[in-house]
């Protein structure tokens, strides 16, 4: 090769290659971690908020998704394997912001990254973060998994601060130190009490057989875990207008477990209401959870009185009548946000904010079935917001 | 440069017989497994699944008896389901905008410079000249290169061919002696070991770990990239690498070859001339190579396209030409990879990796993996073992994928494990015609007259050996995956 052509070509290479990595270093990452898989129904919906907020506001944003895949398999050693390969990516790939959707991926993967606000006493934090990946992991009582060095958590030093956006989460951000920290924002998914109240009133009136109280009925899964409080106590301390009372929230683990407590609602005259169910063993020693379709649809048809929803794939699982918070706007808020900080605006200044859509979801011929007068608003809106089975 | 599409075996002249029981096989045993599976799936809906499963099982038939080169089979696959509407086009020929693909057409265009520059051949002898003259440093050397060349070149047999000449110039220049006659089993071993103990533990030292990694999700493939590939992969390869050396102390030790002396050493050099540019920019690319796996964090390009630009930029160098393109690249190889990485799309569009899950649970494997894991992996290597006495490499390896992608689903263990672990043990062997590389060296050795210098049964135990070693390295290693969470 003569000099002139190896020159000029050595001028071409490094400005190409310089071009090149200035434009990848220049280059706003987004990474959007969530907690469970594509096969749940909940995801799709958020990432169809995320693609359709973007549509309509486009940015020069590269976007990864990292599926933690928490809910098919609810062990500790899953969940270890699964956060540190959403580090991995972090590291890697240094993203400005890192959207987190559900629980599970809060206190797996998003405490690592918290900024602390000056003074914050981090002491034995993180060890309360892995008791919180520890119960729905099932090694709870295993204290050579219940600690932070089993899940690897401890705050991980980055030549950036990334900006954490939490979506999806049911209970309080509290107890995963975000109040603490000065990079974190994001929108709750918390389920809206008054709605579920004029529900239970409004099928306690469509029914001709009038159950006595209500049995809210729960597997033993992380979102369980964070939905305590409002179903222990927020829910319960709101007061019907019909003559029913609250009966202490169960929860199952097995099958046959979750069978008996139909069994008892039966015999006690109560209606069910059912949040959480997909982390439910047909047998004890499965390594997976059942199928949900055949647990719902066998406890719609083994259940005496009706059976209310507070999930987005309750009718597609079997179900009767469902309300439940859309996954669509927490992608459409959470990305909103995402942008927002990246055009500058300090997260400090963008405020954690509340879900204030729901949903309701339908199946008219269960509906038909129990013989319930249901407003006919029901219907129009299941219809309206596509979640209407009709056979 | 050799083409690997044969799976690693390079075809066995075929019996009359064996060719007819092959095409007979491959004429009926498609429409016998389509009927079946009409039969017990009537539906509409289920009829594109019987298609892709017929056609699978033709493959199957051609491959298992070397009918035709093995990308035939796997194009054939493609073109049936774009032909009966099985799929979208897309999806079927999702491999060949796969980064599985273009690191295979990167990785061979780089390869074909570093192949035809003879640096890897210059470096050896000059590690020869530099070590101490001796029989078991030479052999080292031999083995050394070999694992270089497995860094680089995606293709076992492509190793082989580059690594043999520096094999047998070193068994032409030994003193022999007409009293005894000379022993070259251990530079047989480590020229055999160099080319193919490795495979699996460098992302790019088979074309199969590609065809795994197209297997699986955008994000699993994310994780195992060059380096994150390598840790994972580590404490077996230096299993792999002791137990060789520890065979090599027991065959250096039996052997009388003498070392090449330096003065040979220097005549060899000598032809070579001085360093040539292609040499150089070989260097160069690998470097660069190394360097940008090592920074990708501060320029956030992928390795992927890392190595296809300086394929390219060698290209702009002229250190590369079109009749490299054409002969050092392993085309063959390349379009097997594009379409056996369309499986995965493939088989998620018809949904057949839930099917498969049900077969899995129905059988219960899933229970034993998940509940007997070590046990689960002995099921899995013994299988794999006997299968591979009968079928090829590559074949047994990507049927079984097929079935362990929906079992990893289901017991939530690491695809990635269940992966390298049918592929490292399938990539082992014992006899010749077990593996191409190995039938290759056997020929050549024939075609040279050498035949009564090596001692087959040592080279066969110390095959056994390895064998049994990559299945305790896996076991020894299932600790370090723990350790790193990948399990």
């Amino acid at each position: 090769m003569n000099k002139i052509r190896f020159i000029l070509v050595t001028i071409l290479v490094v400005a190409f290659a310089g071009l090149v990595i200035r434009h990848n270093q220049t280059k706003s990452r987004i990474l959007i971690i969530h907690s469970y898989n594509i096969d749940f129904p909940w995801v799709p919906q958020v990432n169809g908020g995320i693609q359709q907020y973007l549509a309509n506001n486009p940015s020069d944003v590269v976007i990864r998704y990292q599926y933690m895949d928490l809910k098919n398999h609810p062990n500790c050693d899953f969940y270890r394997s699964a956060a540190n390969d959403a580090r991995l990516l972090i590291q890697d790939w240094q993203p400005q912001v890192i959207i987190i959707i559900d629980d599970l991926g809060q206190s797996l993967v998003g405490v690592n990254y918290l900024h602390f606000k000056p003074g914050t006493d981090t002491t034995g934090l993180y060890d309360k973060f892995a008791a919180i990946d520890a119960k729905p992991g099932g090694c709870a009582n295993d204290p050579s998994k219940n600690n932070k060095d089993y899940f690897g958590l401890g705050n991980i030093s980055l030549p950036y601060t990334p900006k954490i956006i939490f979506g999806g989460v049911n209970g309080d951000v509290d107890q995963y130190g975000y109040y603490q920290a000065d990079n974190v924002t994001g929108i709750f998914e918390h389920k809206n009490p008054d709605a579920i109240r004029q529900t239970i009133t409004d099928i306690y009136r469509a029914s001709s057989v009038k159950p006595t109280s209500i049995q809210i009925l729960s597997d033993k899964s992380g979102t369980a875990n964070s939905e305590k409080d409002f179903f222990e106590n927020k829910l319960t301390a709101v007061n019907l207008d019909v003559p029913l009372t609250w009966k202490p929230v169960e929860y199952a683990g097995t099958y046959d477990e979750w069978k008996q407590f139909i069994k008892d609602a039966n015999q006690n005259g109560s209606m069910l209401l059912i949040a959480n169910y997909t982390q439910i063993k047909e047998n004890a020693t499965d390594a997976t959870s059942m199928s949900t379709s055949k647990l719902i649809s066998q406890t719609e048809q083994t259940t005496q009185y009706p059976v209310l929803g507070a999930a987005t794939n309750f009718i597609t699982d079997g179900g009767m009548l469902t309300l439940a918070v859309p996954g669509y706007e927490q992608g459409q808020v959470t990305i909103q946000m995402a942008l927002e900080v990246l055009k500058g605006t300090p997260v400090s200044n963008i405020k954690p904010v509340e879900a204030k859509q729901f949903v309701v979801g339908m199946n008219k011929s269960l509906v038909i079935k129990r013989g319930l007068a249901l407003p006919l608003v029901y219907e129009a809106f299941s219809r309206e917001s596509n979640n209407l089975v009709e056979k | 440069m050799k083409s690997s599409a044969q799976l690693n075996t390079i075809p066995v002249r075929q019996s009359d017989t064996r060719t007819f029981l092959g095409w007979t096989l491959a004429l009926i045993v498609p429409l016998l497994v389509y009927f079946l599976f009409h039969q017990s799936n009537p539906t509409a809906a289920e009829r594109s699944t019987g298609i892709f499963i017929g056609v699978v099982s033709l493959a199957v038939c051609i491959w298992v008896f070397d009918l035709t080169p093995a990308f035939v089979p796997a194009l054939l696959i493609i073109i049936v389901t774009i032909l009966f509407d099985v799929v979208p086009k897309d999806v079927a020929l999702s491999g060949f905008t796969s980064d599985a693909f273009f690191i295979c057409l990167a990785i061979f265009i780089f390869a074909a410079q570093v192949a035809s520059s003879g640096l890897i051949y210059r470096v050896a002898l000059l590690l020869m000249r530099w070590l101490p003259e001796s029989n078991l440093s030479q052999s080292l050397i031999v083995f050394a290169s070999g694992t270089i060349l497995t860094t680089i070149i995606p293709s076992p047999l492509g190793r082989s061919a580059l690594l043999n000449p520096l094999v047998f110039d070193l068994i032409d220049n030994t003193p022999k002696t007409k009293v005894k006659k000379i022993e070259t089993t251990p530079l047989i071993i480590s020229g055999l070991q160099g080319t193919t103990l490795l495979s699996t533990i460098f992302l790019t030292g088979n074309p199969l770990n590609l065809v795994m990694l197209g297997f699986f999700t955008t994000q699993t493939q994310y994780r195992f990239q060059w380096l994150n590939w390598l840790q994972a992969t580590l404490i077996v390869g230096v299993i792999l690498v002791a137990g060789y050396l520890a065979i090599l102390l027991w065959q250096a030790r039996k052997s009388n070859l003498q070392p090449m002396g330096k003065a040979q050493i220097d005549e060899l050099l000598k032809k070579l001339g001085p360093v040539k540019n292609s040499e150089w920019g070989a260097l160069v690319g690998m470097t660069v190579f190394g360097v940008g796996i090592l920074t990708q964090s501060y320029h956030h390009i992928e390795p992927v396209w890392l190595a296809f630009g300086i394929a390219l930029v060698l290209y702009l160098y002229g250190a590369l030409t079109t009749r490299d393109l054409r002969s050092n690249v392993d085309w063959p190889t390349l379009l097997f990879v594009a379409a056996i990485v369309s499986w995965g799309p493939i088989m998620s569009a018809l949904k057949l990796n839930t099917l498969i899950g049900k077969q899995v649970t129905a059988l219960k494997l899933d229970m034993l993996m998940h509940n007997n894991f070590l046990l689960g992996i002995g099921f899995l290597a013994l299988i794999i073992i006997l299968i591979r006495f009968v079928f090829p490499g590559g074949p047994t390896f990507i049927i079984l994928m097929s079935a362990l992608i929906p079992l990893a689903n289901s017991t939530g263990i690491s695809p990635w494990v269940l992966g390298f672990i049918a592929l490292t043990i399938s990539e082992g062997f014992i006899l010749p015609y077990q593996h191409g590389a190995f039938s290759l060296v056997v020929e050549e050795l024939k075609t040279r007259g050498l035949e009564d210098t090596y001692n087959m049964s040592d080279i066969l135990i110390s095959n056994a050996l390895l064998l049994a070693l990559r299945v305790v390295a896996i076991y020894v290693t299932i600790l370090y995956w723990k350790a790193i969470a990948i399990l």
